[in-house]
């Protein structure tokens, strides 16, 4: 299309600036979306890290280029997309960090400190990372070993494979 | 093994003709650092405006684009993208011996959008990208810059022929005082000049009266 649309259709509003972060309600995977997260024993294995140390309050997969995959159930749909996309930005830049100031290997282990809590995050599967916010009263060596544990398991599961591109012949315009 | 740095290599050559190699460390001299952001909808070339005209290796968070994303990120119209913005481009310009430019690109999609608060924060002006295919993805960046006070200027980044500017400048609804002129994000002297054009625009606003708020 080069046609340019017509005038006076700007109309963000007060409320869409302040929740500009939030997603529109989204439909469920399509065909399109061979997504491996969606099954109800990993969120089971989710909500079961959750209860196996003290102070865990969310936990959230998440694909690398911020979106949620599964999440436990508390946390709810527009935290899940705004947790999604703080930890896909936080392990962005220490991948950045990595390639400038370590050897490369990419994004370790994350942690954020703040009053009334933390953030934990790690690499998954392939693709995705897991992340998790605690409570001031969590133990983070005790959560950080749960969380690797937790990937050990079931961290091939945890994937979310590049787009492909031949999906873009069947696009209409 | 993935890694999020700028592809150059050594030996391609970057902004002043230096190779990418060597770094050109900032002078003691500068005093006046001037940030400048650079936004607009997914996929119209924030990443690659920064990556061309910065003088030192851009900082980029390119996360590859995964299948999750096949419901949200419409890949429509923006050509063989891969991969996405997942927190912010910073490159860097010195001007002369006492003034260098911050070169901040925000991400486009929606769920980093809240990024753009901080972003924005002691920023002096704005670049804003715009694809004319998608000229709508671009409303957001402009009512939100207008929202701040903060200054900018219109690149139109040519992908192949496409609507004149007065077209574009009504479909965008703005105002004959917002410059806006057409740019090749990947030509380092075309981002140049859009650099420039933003300049001029912020010293006009200074001369009007008008001194350009900062951002809070």
């Amino acid at each position: 299309m080069t046609t340019a649309p017509t005038a006076h259709h700007r109309t963000a509003t007060e409320q869409e600036r302040r929740e500009g972060h939030r997603l529109a309600q989204r439909p469920g995977g399509g065909p399109d979306t061979p997504m491996t997260t969606t099954d109800s024993s990993l969120d089971w294995m989710l909500e079961n890290l959750r209860g196996r140390a003290a102070g865990i309050h969310h936990v959230l997969v998440l694909s690398r280029d911020g979106l949620k995959m599964c999440h436990t159930r508390d946390l709810d749909v527009d935290r899940a997309d705004q947790l999604a996309a703080i930890a896909a930005g936080i392990q962005s830049l220490s991948l950045s960090a990595s390639a400038e100031f370590g050897d490369a290997s990419g994004a370790g282990q994350a942690m954020l400190e703040y009053g009334g809590g933390l953030l934990l995050i790690v690499g998954a599967g392939k693709g995705a990372h897991l992340a998790v916010v605690t409570g001031t009263e969590a133990d983070v060596g005790v959560v950080a070993r749960h969380m690797n544990e937790l990937v050990e398991q079931i961290g091939h599961h945890l994937t979310a494979p590049p787009r492909r591109r031949h999906h873009e012949a069947d696009a209409t315009r | 093994m993935h890694s999020n740095a700028s592809e150059r290599t050594a030996s391609e050559p970057t902004s002043l003709g230096r190779p990418a190699g060597e770094r050109s460390p900032l002078a003691p001299t500068v005093s006046n650092a001037l940030k400048i952001v650079i936004v607009g909808g997914f996929g119209v070339g924030k990443t690659t405006m920064v990556g061309s005209v910065s003088e030192m290796r851009p900082l980029s968070t390119e996360e590859v684009m995964t299948q999750a994303g096949a419901e949200v990120d419409d890949l429509r119209g923006v050509r063989d993208k891969r991969t996405t913005t997942a927190a912010f481009d910073f490159g860097r310009i010195t001007v002369d011996a006492t003034r260098v430019l911050y070169l901040f690109g925000a991400p486009g999609q929606k769920r980093f959008w809240f990024l753009w608060e901080q972003l924005f924060t002691g920023g002096l002006g704005a670049i804003v990208l715009v694809d004319t295919a998608r000229v709508e993805d671009s409303w957001y960046a402009i009512d939100r810059l207008e929202h701040h006070g903060m200054p900018f200027v219109v690149a139109v980044n040519r992908f192949g022929a496409g609507p004149s500017l007065d077209r574009v400048r009504t479909a965008l609804d703005l105002s004959n005082d917002v410059p806006l002129l057409e740019c090749d994000a990947r030509r380092r002297e075309s981002s140049r000049d859009v650099l420039i054009t933003l300049v001029h625009h912020l010293a006009s606003l200074d001369r009007a009266g008008s001194a350009p708020k900062e951002a809070s």
